[in-house]
């Protein structure tokens, strides 16, 4: 099999406008922090083309979420960018689940700064 | 009237002649009113002139100090405030249209902390609607329009601080404080030419102010100086229990004997070798000169964590439940920019779960990061990778100086861990346009980037340079 990235291999986070987007407090950033995609060979497609299907019907399923949400205040071109951004969101939350943490492993606390 | 080249120069300057009475607190605020409302509107700077109050508190402070009830350094010295910050009485935006006419009946906590010091409040300054936290992709994204900075009309002074960033560059103010949550206080002042300080999460309170984020939410200084923002940090930093974030540590801006030993510096792999080629520059100028006072440690690597989706993920979950009003009413749709008016649906849509996945892999990312930074006094690199793009040009198609694909940003996870850092002027890039170096520290660090900074600023001239606004 070709080398890919690894999960945490800098090309994906380190992309260009990563710095302007990031500090800019872009929230759903679009491009910034989007994935590079990987290289993909001819034994990872079919496994790739699978998580495409499955990161498809996720998605599908926040668009109904949201569109039974708040379908009287979009119109239809306003849901082909918030589909692009559930995307990304979905991309991001695949970025995440790459870092190795446990059972125990609890979020970040918030509001004890003393403790930092 | 003042002679205009006061009205640059810094607070320390500027208190150390009011506290000798060289200079009226009124006439040096009527001066930098009568810029704020000259100058400020074509910068898109300002959205309220709070000229009543700051006259009225100019005039206490003139009477106070010839009583000889002397504050602080910063009495008597004019300011402006990002106006997601409260002020009684006058309109608080948040930048946006939704909001353009509501008045709060209190003053945030800076605020009041400022007042206690004896500052005086000039105005609320513009800033990217709700703090920019839905995805602006151009600057036009504030109800009062874009905002310049002022070293170039055709360019944005950047976000979401854009208002101070604009005014304190153009001598429109003698200070101003802004906030950050993802870049907004070091983007700004990098585009403008300024020194901007992110303080570590907790420091300064935020009650009072607009919440994007939670636990991303900061506030800081932005001055004509390194030394300036010391002396403002030291009057609004503190514990408040209006802000259960705030820290009981002391920030102390007193003179403290030189440092014996030279500073530890660290220069981040990645974070300039591929940028615009003119900022590469400049930063490369930096190394040299920091040379003169620092052990210098190259090719410094980050943690390996995704900054960038951990911090995309918080801020959007966070900012969809801070905003859930104006996003379940569909108000979003007041917004100025047209991706402002749909990103916050996609962040009401990320599940619990997957914002708690983001809170816990923040956790080893912050440990890891602190443990780096504390190595060195500051880790180093380039506060932006080019100048400020122009104010009509979208951002996903901002490249028009830079040919790299790895560059690495030490202001994302700076945001995620909440540590501090600070950017000061390094130099001009294209279109006259400034360029600067950040420092970034240990969480309570404060003083010592100062430091590093202030002896940056005493080999450098860059932050004595006037932008073309007269």
């Amino acid at each position: 099999m070709a080398k890919r990235d690894s999960p945490l291999d800098p090309p994906s986070r380190r992309v260009f406008l990563l710095g302007l987007t990031a500090a800019t407090g872009l929230s759903v950033v679009p491009e910034a922090f989007a994935a590079t995609p990987d290289p993909v060979t001819a034994e990872a497609a079919p496994i790739q083309a699978a998580a495409a299907g499955k990161a498809g019907s996720e998605v599908d399923a926040v668009m109904a979420l949201l569109t039974a949400r708040y379908d009287s205040y979009l119109q239809a071109a306003d849901l082909t960018a918030i589909r692009h951004g559930v995307e990304r969101v979905h991309r991001n939350v695949n970025e995440l689940l790459k870092v190795p943490i446990h059972n125990g492993d609890a979020p970040d606390s918030l509001f004890i700064p003393d403790g930092l | 009237m003042l002679e205009n080249s006061l009205v640059f120069l810094s607070v320390r300057e500027l208190g150390d002649r009011i506290r000798t009475r060289q200079l009226s607190p009124v006439e040096l605020t009527e001066a930098y009113l009568q810029r704020l409302e000259t100058i400020g509107p074509k910068l898109g700077a300002v959205i309220t002139v709070t000229r009543s109050l700051a006259m009225e508190q100019a005039r206490a402070a003139e009477k106070e100090i010839a009583s000889g009830h002397y504050r602080s350094p910063l009495h008597g010295i004019p300011y402006g405030i990002k106006d997601a910050f409260s002020a009684k009485g006058f309109p608080t935006t948040w930048g946006t249209a939704p909001y353009r006419d509501r008045v709060f009946d209190y003053d945030a906590t800076v605020v009041t902390m400022l007042r206690e010091a004896g500052a005086i409040l000039l105005g609320k300054l513009a800033m990217i609607e709700l703090v920019g936290g839905f995805g602006y992709d151009d600057a036009n994204a504030s109800f009062t329009g874009p905002c310049v900075t002022p070293w170039n009309s055709a360019c944005w002074s950047g976000g979401s601080s854009s208002g101070p960033g604009a005014a304190t560059a153009a001598g429109l103010v003698g200070f101003s404080v802004g906030g950050e949550t993802g870049g907004s206080i070091l983007l700004p002042a990098s585009y403008c030419g300024l020194a901007g300080m992110r303080t570590t999460y907790g420091r300064v309170s935020r009650s009072g102010g607009v919440t994007l984020s939670w636990s991303l939410d900061k506030v800081g200084p932005m001055c004509r100086s390194a030394d300036d923002c010391g002396l403002v940090l030291a009057a609004i930093a503190g514990y408040d229990p209006a802000d259960p974030a705030t820290t009981r540590r002391k920030f102390i801006y007193a003179n403290r004997p030189g440092r014996s030993t030279r500073y530890r510096l660290g220069i981040v792999k990645g974070a300039f070798e591929t940028i615009d080629a003119r900022v590469k520059a400049n930063f490369e100028q930096s190394v040299k000169v920091l040379g003169e006072f620092a052990e210098i440690t190259h090719n410094v690597e980050l943690p390996d964590y995704p900054y960038g989706p951990i911090l995309g993920t918080i801020m959007a979950a966070e900012g969809a439940a801070a905003f859930r009003e104006l996003i379940d009413t569909g108000r979003m749709s007041e917004m100025a920019n047209a991706a402002d008016r749909l990103s916050g649906y996609v962040g009401s849509s990320i599940s619990a779960v997957d914002y708690l996945q983001a809170m816990r892999v923040r956790k080893p990312a912050r440990l890891a990061l602190e443990k780096l930074l504390a190595q060195y006094d500051a880790l180093i690199g380039p506060t932006t990778p080019t100048v400020a793009p122009y104010v009509n040009q979208q951002f996903s198609g901002y490249g028009r100086h830079f040919e790299g694909g790895k560059y690495v940003s030490l202001t994302g996870p700076g945001n995620v861990c909440g540590v501090p850092a600070i950017t000061v002027p390094n130099g001009f890039g294209q279109d006259s346009l400034p360029t600067a170096v950040q420092f970034m520290g240990v969480p309570w660090g404060e003083r010592t980037l100062i430091d590093i900074a202030v002896a940056y600023q005493s080999r450098t001239d860059w932050h004595k340079r006037r932008p073309p606004v007269d």
